[in-house]
């Protein structure tokens, strides 16, 4: 599964984000439709909305609006008024009815266009720009249709096309409620069609329109989306935390926080979104009520993303277990635990430090009624404050050294106890502890290593001598002139094993020496450059009996470095020795003495005979050789004495593979 | 005829030699112990060279040789199988005048005890050479005559060519101090060295196949790795 290109619990899961929410919201709107009781006849009868009662309630209610705005205009009282006001006065013509019209500029828009004359003080009110200029309160009241939808009240006459209000007198009953003499107010006022403003008519229709096409479905369709809902939690569950390639739960830092931090986050960012929704507060026309409605969408696109971030984290918590771990609770738990244990300290340094402030106040207190006596008192407490802690911390700082001491490796130190305060004393007899022991194990180590060196030294001496016997009859058998062809070949590897034994057991010596550290190093300051030319000087006969090209570079300058002369001839002699065995006939060996970085490097390359199908740390092991080459001359101890001898005398060895190409760099301090 | 008593706990080895140096003409007296050995000496004076294993039961080669060195100058030749340098020191610190390890090659042993037997028995013809000549250079028994062109080792001639012989009488020249192959270069070739003169390791190489009985483990001509060669003062 974890091969495959894609990761299908994690696709399922982003899919099931991306649908939930609009099911949801579906959902959500059929809830809502379904305890929509006042409508639900009307969309049984799939009604015009015009004719619904929605409709006609929020028309009255744009009807009273505009008639309490009129009423607190004419009482001065601004508080509640959302117009701006445009006055046309003393030129209305041709009518005795009034003498003023107010225009009130509506921020919102409204779809319904109105006008209300109030008798007594010959004024006139509407919402129609008609009324802006010279113009008479005829013209203005052609405006108002009397076709469509209309609604007018005059000497408390309701004439209206509007059904749901034909009998309801609550709209001039809430006129009269606001004014003592609704006779005096004559209203008129018509729909707009179609409409043209977002208000709370337009509002409505959108929603009755949303609600007659689900209502009908609602009752099936409920269960089935509260059902498809449900089964969306285990995919989402699924998928979460899952990563292609990765096998497990994948954490981000996100999820490795306090819960309630991420908790916060998430709300926070929920936060951001709520305040998206509510950046647009006022819609006075389509453009910002559709940026209104962006916003609102963002801000719920906002929360919704929060709400995953949150889900998905607790669920990986659950998942991977860590979900206790990561509550507040638990952290404090830890604290209040780790605490606990180092109360003894700590309460130690709590009861000093108290009576360290208590005797500063008390000398502060006999200072201003004894300034001398206050004053000496101060300084005294002070020094003895002082002489503790530089106690305390010298005491510390020789702990520190000795543990420092301990890990560079000096096991010989011996803590004097009366040195250290009171409270590393025990610690100071620990350190002599460790030490003690540290020191102890090394040289068990050591002498361990030395009986196996001398093991093995004695061993070889065991062997030596019939070995001498058997290398020095194979020679006078040799000499006896032998007839047979057979008997001669038998002879022949007679000796060459006789011979690879006596190498043998010299090699293992000296790889045991090498490799225990029984030898001892005379480190002297000698040229690479010299020893090389020395070195290939023995061997050029050698590699030109292979048939082998030695091609050797120096740096400019003379490269001198420490070493023990014998031993690190005793390296590269290895070396050599092995380049004229392994190396394939014909090909170039290249050497080269670099300078670099205050180091000598000695490079040696070779191309070997044979496929080395085996990694440099195996060949570097003792008896390891490249493959098929145990039947050859040789030990195979060789790289293993090479690196021992080189590491003893403070330089670095390694080999590197690549194909057929065998690397070897020998490395020193520059001098 | 020379006398050569052999003593090895070991009667094979004991055998074996006794038939290499038989082929070169020597006498063996065969011993198989410490004891046996000072026991043969005390009667026969006519021995000419030991050779001595060290690790034998009853007295070993070490206190042998001492016991030997206590009235006879007859030289010994400590053949051991321990190997280390601390054992070669021992073994020539108490007496013996060389040390060959086991196993042993056996032209190796039969080199070494030619030149013992030759510097031990022409000891006195020696005094009678020139010593003062100018012309001759000497580190122990290694000789060269400037005169004649010739260099002998433990009395035995070694053929050398021009350039190993400058070499070797420059080295010779100055027995005791270390020269870099530039500074022999310089020296011998009297020239600028250019740097990449590594023939002259070669040719040091060479020297050492003719001049030493065990090239590995040089008498003379010392390599001192990473420094330089010189002539050991002897």
């Amino acid at each position: 599964m974890y091969n495959s290109k894609i990761c299908w619990p994690r696709v399922l899961k982003n899919i099931v984000y991306v649908v939930a929410p609009i099911i949801l919201a579906i959902l959500i709107l059929m809830i809502v439709c379904l305890s929509y009781p006042m409508e639900r006849e009307a969309i049984n009868n799939r009604e015009n909305f015009l004719n619904t009662r929605v409709f006609a309630e929020q028309y009255a209610t744009e009807i009273i609006s505009a008639f309490s705005s009129v009423k607190n205009f004419q009482q001065d009282d601004y508080s509640t008024v959302r117009h701006d006001i445009y006055i046309t006065e003393g030129n209305v013509a041709g009518n005795d009815q009034v003498n003023k019209i107010y225009y009130f500029y509506d921020y919102y828009g409204s779809n319904v266009k109105w006008l209300i004359i109030d008798k007594e003080n010959k004024e006139a009110f509407t919402n129609i720009d008609y009324a802006i200029g010279s113009t008479t309160l005829d013209e203005v009241k052609e405006q108002i249709s009397s076709e469509g939808i209309y609604w007018n009240y005059e000497n408390s006459n309701l004439e209206t096309s509007i059904n749901k209000l034909q009998n309801v007198n609550y709209v001039d009953s809430r006129i009269e409620e606001n004014t003592e003499n609704a006779n005096n107010y004559i209203i008129y006022s018509s729909l707009l069609e179609p409409l043209e403003y977002p208000d709370g008519i337009y509002q409505s229709q959108i929603l009755y329109n949303i609600l007659l096409v689900i209502t009908p479905n609602a009752m099936y369709l409920i269960p089935v989306l509260v059902i498809i809902l449900i089964a969306f939690i285990p995919v989402a569950v699924m998928g979460v935390g899952k990563k292609k390639g990765v096998e497990g739960i994948t954490l981000n830092w996100f999820d490795k926080i306090l819960i309630e931090i991420a908790f916060f986050i998430a709300l926070f960012i929920g936060a951001i979104g709520l305040l998206f929704m509510s950046i647009i507060s006022s819609v006075n026309d389509m453009l910002t009520f559709i940026v209104g409605i962006t916003f609102v969408g963002v801000g719920i696109l906002i929360i919704y993303l929060a709400c995953i971030l949150f889900f998905e984290t607790v669920i990986k918590r659950l998942k991977t277990h860590t979900f206790i771990k990561t509550t507040f609770a638990y952290w404090l738990y830890k604290k209040i635990k780790n605490f606990s244990q180092n109360m003894k300290i700590t309460s130690n340094f709590i009861v000093y430090f108290t009576i360290y402030l208590v005797a500063n106040v008390i000398s502060l207190g006999i200072l201003f009624a004894q300034p001398l006596a206050g004053i000496i008192l101060l300084i005294l407490v002070n020094i003895y404050a002082y002489k503790l802690i530089s106690d305390r911390i010298k005491s510390y700082n020789k702990v520190k050294q000795a543990i420092n001491d301990l890990y560079s490796g000096k096991t010989d130190i011996q803590l004097n106890e009366n040195d250290f305060s009171k409270e590393d004393k025990a610690t100071s007899k620990e350190i002599n502890d460790i030490a003690g022991g540290l020191s102890n194990a090394i040289n068990e180590r050591l002498k361990s290593e030395r009986l196996k060196t001398e093991l093995i030294t004695n061993v070889s001496h065991d062997i030596k001598t019939p070995l001498t016997s058997i290398i020095n009859y194979v020679d006078l058998l040799k000499k006896e002139n032998i007839e047979g062809e057979k008997a001669n070949e038998y002879l022949g590897i007679l000796d060459n094993k006789s011979q690879r034994l006596k190498k043998l057991t010299e090699d293992l010596v000296e790889a045991s020496k090498a490799s225990s550290g029984a030898i001892k190093l005379n480190m002297e300051k000698l040229n690479v450059n010299e020893l090389i030319k020395q070195i290939s000087g023995e061997f050029q006969d050698k590699f030109q009996a292979h048939k082998l090209e030695e091609i050797i570079s120096f740096p400019e300058e003379e490269a001198y470095i420490e070493a023990d002369s014998r031993y690190l001839y005793r390296v590269l002699e290895n070396m050599y020795s092995n380049i004229s065995k392994y190396a394939l006939e014909g090909t170039r060996v290249y050497i080269d003495i670099v300078d670099e970085d205050n180091k000598i490097y000695i490079k040696l390359k070779n191309v070997s005979k044979q496929k080395l199908n085996i990694s440099a740390d195996e060949l570097m092991q003792r008896f390891v050789r490249g493959e098929a080459s145990r039947n050859t001359e040789g030990s195979g101890l060789g790289l293993s004495i090479a690196r021992s001898l080189t590491e003893l005398q403070k330089g670095k060895f390694n080999i590197y593979l690549d194909g057929d190409l065998f690397k070897v760099t020998i490395e020193f301090e520059k001098k | 005829m020379y006398n050569i008593l052999v003593c090895d706990d070991d009667k094979e080895i004991v055998k074996a030699i006794e038939i290499y140096l038989s082929k070169e003409g020597y006498n063996i007296l065969k011993a198989y112990d410490g004891y046996e050995a000072l026991e043969i000496l005390k009667n026969n004076d006519d021995i000419q060279l030991i050779i001595l294993d060290i690790m034998m039961p009853k007295l070993d080669g070490i206190e042998t040789a001492n016991i030997i060195r206590q009235d006879k100058s007859i030289p010994i030749i400590m053949l051991s199988a321990k190997s280390e340098d601390y054992d070669k020191i021992a073994g020539l610190n108490n007496g013996a005048d060389d040390y060959v390890t086991k196993p042993f090659n056996p032209l190796e042993l039969i080199a070494r005890v030619n030149s013992q037997i030759r510097r031990y028995t022409s000891l006195g013809s020696m005094v009678k050479k020139e010593e003062n000549n100018e012309d001759i250079y000497k580190s122990g028994d290694l000789i060269i005559n400037d005169a004649t062109k010739t260099v002998e080792v433990d009395g035995k001639d070694v053929k050398l060519t021009p350039t190993e012989y400058n070499i070797l009488k420059f080295l010779t020249k100055n027995k005791g101090i270390v020269y870099s192959i530039e500074q022999i270069y310089e020296n011998v070739w009297e020239e600028e060295s250019y740097g990449a003169e590594n023939i002259i390791a070669v040719h040091i190489r060479h020297i050492r196949e003719k001049i030493e009985i065990n090239p590995r483990e040089p008498k003379y001509l010392k390599v001192i790795w990473g420094i330089g060669y010189k002539i050991e003062k002897l």
